[in-house]
């Protein structure tokens, strides 16, 4: 019993070692493996701390490329920087013995979704809605630190205790920037959850995992694939022509998976949006600046009844290596912390103390900043310190202490309405009009709309005004109005037809939006001005960052950065 | 002051006029450096005034969204207080129901008069009162380019005189030089030169011969008329056209002038500015310069602006010049330039957030910028 493996039917699902595999990687002890891919083995390990992780270590041919190491190392720093909140942390990163780079990440005990809807058909509407909720929070989570998941997909979303958490993002697929392609000439990763955008090797953003959420939410919903089953080059030919079969979702969850699978990256929601969506958007004012979506998640988390089950076995078997005294302590612990969330009572078996338990991230934001997810306490280094208090009270007690840390100035994540705008301006929507931001825009720019001395110019005279619900005889009906004001002026001494101005606005996700049709005159007269408003209906979220106009046929188009 | 205030309150009869009332120090004496900013399209408008090294945003007069205040500027000491006053011209303000009509305000220094608003005798609609305008020796010239005459549209008018008493000069009157004809745009800028003198570029004037015509010859090569003293009951003048102007020159389209330097006219699609002496004799050309503004100063040296690649020329006595930093075309430097005294200002009205305008003192080297705390087009026009 020393001597610590795993046996084949291992509640933490992994197989024994190999005889050829080695029984350390750095100061990590391996007791079994997880899994294998193109990129390289995982495993599953003690650390020194007696915590089970996964070590995930690079293949031989690969370790040997000329600065992949460095490269990978770089891609696990920044992997580093996502808040683990509802996905699987990554806490070590090094090389081995054998000159071989790994990570380390959190060992997540519970059961990927792929088997969970292979084994037992779709969600039920409860767990389906936390997972969601916890795997658009988690992709909020990655998309802040910069980072694209790339691979998102069932076998990566694992339906732990604790909620759902999405594992293995982005490091890989980071590395191989080029094709998709491993040096071995495999497509990497799975193309029948991929947004065709990657399916057709263009460039990449957040926008494609969103693609995957929709299809993985449907495939969990429904108990099928929505783009059905096949091999890579027929799936991969599906995503890119058919529409996806959606099935029927309980609301809200059937519109924003709709959203998300549309073709046009810029069309689909953020993952903040989809977070905001799923958890109705109502702002908690008393709680401390926790993250909502840890509140709603906790309170409504169900995990299906196999992972309890399950993770209890796994309880019994991570026990070993652990003093008794401590391993008593941390079960009692989570027995209330659990206990008192499901409201039951809790009986050893459905217990799981598998790891420490953490309090989730902290969302502060400064005034006018994007939210940093902030982790209240990293004691992951200090295994010595007593997990002494039940999981809910030790989060207000981090939050609290980021709030004195930080200066919070109202930082619920999601309520504020504020999204994370990709440029670099901000407006904020609800201020009204004259926002002048201390950010470079064109807002109170003269443009030449023409190349001599006295053509007319074109002013956007003031920052957009957004959240309006309706504006002279136009109602939204996509969440908001944003108004565009603009003065023309003609100074030279010729009139000048106008046509039908050709006016777009493009927003912080990328969409392209065209104005409500408005009367202008015909055209402007030496010395005349028209002082005019374009309207646009755009979603709650959105905030306009530029206005493309061609004001006069065959003139000149000007961009005007907002 | 207290005890001029106490002998009023005790009804004394006492008359205060004439500088030698003011025992009151102004903000703005005329002895220290000033210059208006104007931004035509912050809001309805404003004005800045750059005193010294001290920037204020003067107190708007009432106005309407989009009146355009601020789209011209003058400094001079109107009402001879030796207090310097600020006129602004904002050519899109509604005057009585005429739409556009255009309107002047004097804010005077000195504390003591309240604001005053001018407006065209007969406000038209469209004329664009207000779009430029001038002050010389007392007196005020304000340029109503779109104004129409009878069925003579665009032709244009200019408002000469004081505050009090201004009257109205066109092409059409006997005594001007030139025929009222559509799309001359009389007016479109002033420049009192010496004493009483007026000059005035028609920079759309048509190359068409004597007699009226329409949309005949060569189109807006551009004119300027010298008008001797705004003031005499029957007036006279001089009109000047060069005569290898090519269609769309547009000379006449900005004018300076300092004592030393002569009367500088810029025709910005030719490429040229052409000097004059006070009788309307051309003595210089300068090519190559597409000058959409122009100052000059006390000492002889005339400024370039050419808004278009963000630069600035100086000319100075003697044809030696410089260029100022070229590195600014974003900025729009150079959207506007003037001298007060022998300081150059000059605009940059898309430099940062708000505009700003640069100042240089007599060593072009030297410069200081200012900003406004807010503003749209900051810099776009100056006195």
């Amino acid at each position: 019993m020393d001597n610590e493996g795993t046996s084949l039917m291992d509640p933490t699902g992994a197989a024994p070692l190999r005889p050829t595999d080695r029984r350390e990687i750095g100061p990590y002890r391996l007791l079994g493996r997880l899994g294998e891919g193109g990129m390289g083995t995982v495993f599953l390990a003690r650390a020194p701390t007696e915590r089970l992780v996964a070590v995930k270590v690079v293949k031989a041919e690969y370790a040997n490329q000329q600065g992949f190491a460095a490269r990978f190392h770089a891609e696990v720093e920044n992997a580093r920087r996502v808040a683990s909140f509802c996905t699987a942390e990554v806490l070590d990163n090094g090389n081995s013995d054998d000159g071989r780079p790994y990570m380390v990440t959190e060992f997540i005990a519970g059961t990927p979704l792929s088997e969970q809807i292979a084994q037992y058909g779709q969600l039920d509407p409860g767990t389906l809605h936390g997972v969601a909720l916890g795997v658009a929070a988690a992709l909020a989570a990655i998309h802040n630190a910069g980072l694209v998941h790339r691979d998102l997909k069932p076998a990566n979303v694992i339906l732990s205790l604790s909620g759902p958490r999405v594992i293995d993002f982005g490091i890989a697929r980071a590395l191989d920037r080029d094709s998709g392609f491993t040096l071995s000439g495999e497509l990497l990763g799975s193309p029948g959850w991929w947004a065709p955008e990657q399916v057709r090797g263009i460039e990449i953003t957040p926008a494609a995992d969103i693609f995957s959420w929709g299809c993985l939410v449907a495939y969990a919903g429904n108990g099928r694939h929505p783009f059905g089953r096949g091999d890579v080059i027929t799936l991969a030919s599906r995503v890119l022509n058919d529409q996806p079969d959606l099935g029927a979702l309980p609301a809200p969850l059937n519109d924003l998976v709709r959203q998300a699978t549309q073709m046009d990256p810029g069309a689909r929601p953020s993952a903040q949006e989809l977070v905001l969506a799923l958890v109705g958007g109502v702002p908690r004012p008393v709680d401390p600046p926790t993250v909502i979506a840890t509140d709603v998640l906790n309170q409504s988390w169900q995990p299906p009844e196999n992972v309890v089950k399950d993770t209890g076995a796994f309880r019994r078997f991570s026990r070993r290596g652990r003093k008794k005294a401590e391993q008593e302590a941390l079960e009692r612990e989570f027995q209330e912390a659990v206990g008192a969330q499901q409201g039951e009572d809790s009986s050893p078996g459905q217990v799981a103390a598998f790891q420490e338990l953490t309090p989730p991230p902290v969302v502060v934001r400064d005034a006018g900043n994007a939210p940093t997810y902030v982790r209240p306490e990293p004691d992951h280094t200090n295994p010595a310190e007593p997990v002494s208090k039940p999981r809910s009270t030790r989060w207000l007690i981090a939050a609290a202490a980021a709030v004195a840390a930080l200066s919070v100035t109202g930082a619920v994540l999601i309520s504020t309405l504020r999204p994370v705008a990709s440029t670099s301006t901000q407006t904020d929507p609800t201020a009204g009009p004259t926002q002048v931001t201390q950010q470079v825009n064109d807002v109170g720019r003269r443009f030449a709309l023409g190349p001599a001395i006295d053509d007319p110019l074109l002013l956007v005279t003031e920052a957009p005004q957004c959240g309006l619900a309706d504006y002279q005889g136009t109602r939204s009906a996509q969440g908001q109005l944003c108004l565009v004001r603009w003065t023309m002026i003609n100074p030279g001494g010729t009139i000048k037809e106008l046509g039908d101005p050709v006016v777009t606005l493009t927003d912080n996700q990328g969409a392209a939006h065209d104005p409500a049709p408005a009367d202008l005159p015909a055209s402007i007269v030496p010395g005349g001005r028209v002082d005019g408003v374009f309207v646009f209906d755009l979603a709650p979220m959105r905030v306009p960052v530029k206005l493309s106009a061609t004001m006069f046929p065959g003139g000149k188009q000007v961009e005007v950065i907002l | 002051m207290r005890h001029l205030l106490a002998l009023l309150i005790a009804g004394a009869s006492l008359t205060v006029t004439g500088p030698q009332a003011a025992a009151v120090a102004c903000t703005t004496p005329v002895e220290t450096d000033h210059t208006a900013i104007g931004d035509p399209f912050a809001g309805p408008g404003a004005v800045h005034l750059l005193s010294g090294n001290k920037l204020v945003a003067l107190p708007s007069p009432e106005l309407a969204a989009g009146d355009g205040y601020g789209w011209s500027a003058e400094v001079a000491d109107l009402d001879g207080d030796r207090c310097a006053d600020v006129l602004v011209g904002a050519p899109y303000a509604d005057v009585n129901g005429a739409r556009d009509a255009g309107a002047v305000y004097v804010l005077y220094g000195g504390g003591t008069r309240p604001p005053r608003k001018l407006i065209a005798p007969s406000p038209q609609q469209d004329a664009h009162f207000g779009w430029s305008v001038s002050a010389g020796d007392g007196l005020i010239a304000i340029g109503a380019p779109y104004e129409d005459e009878a069925d003579t549209q665009d032709q244009g008018a200019i408002y000469t005189g004081t505050a009090d008493n201004l009257r109205r000069l066109s092409q059409e009157m006997a005594d001007v030089p030139g025929n009222g004809e559509a799309g001359d745009q009389y007016g479109w800028a002033l420049q009192f030169t010496r004493g009483r003198s007026l000059a005035v570029g028609v920079p759309y004037e048509n190359n068409d011969g004597a007699g009226k015509q329409v949309g005949e010859g060569l189109l807006d090569t551009g004119s300027i008329t010298l008008i001797n003293d705004v003031t005499a009951a029957k007036i006279t003048a001089t009109k000047w056209e060069p005569e290898e102007l090519e269609a769309g020159s547009r000379f006449g389209y900005a004018l300076a002038y300092s004592d030393s330097v002569g009367l500088a006219v810029s025709a910005p699609v030719e490429g040229t500015v052409r000097f004059f002496d006070a009788a309307l004799k051309q003595t210089s050309t300068l090519r190559q310069q597409s000058a959409g503004a122009l100052a000059a100063s006390p000492d002889g040296r005339l400024a370039i602006g050419i808004a278009s690649t963000g630069s600035v020329r100086i000319v100075g006595p003697g044809r030696s010049d410089r260029t100022l930093d070229v590195t600014d075309s974003d900025g729009r430097l150079g959207a506007a330039v003037a001298f007060s005294g022998n300081r150059l200002v000059v605009g940059a009205p898309d430099r940062g957030p708000y505009g700003a305008i640069a100042v240089y003192g007599r060593n072009a080297d030297e410069e200081e910028t200012f900003r406004p705390g807010k503003g749209a087009e900051f810099g776009a026009t100056l006195s």
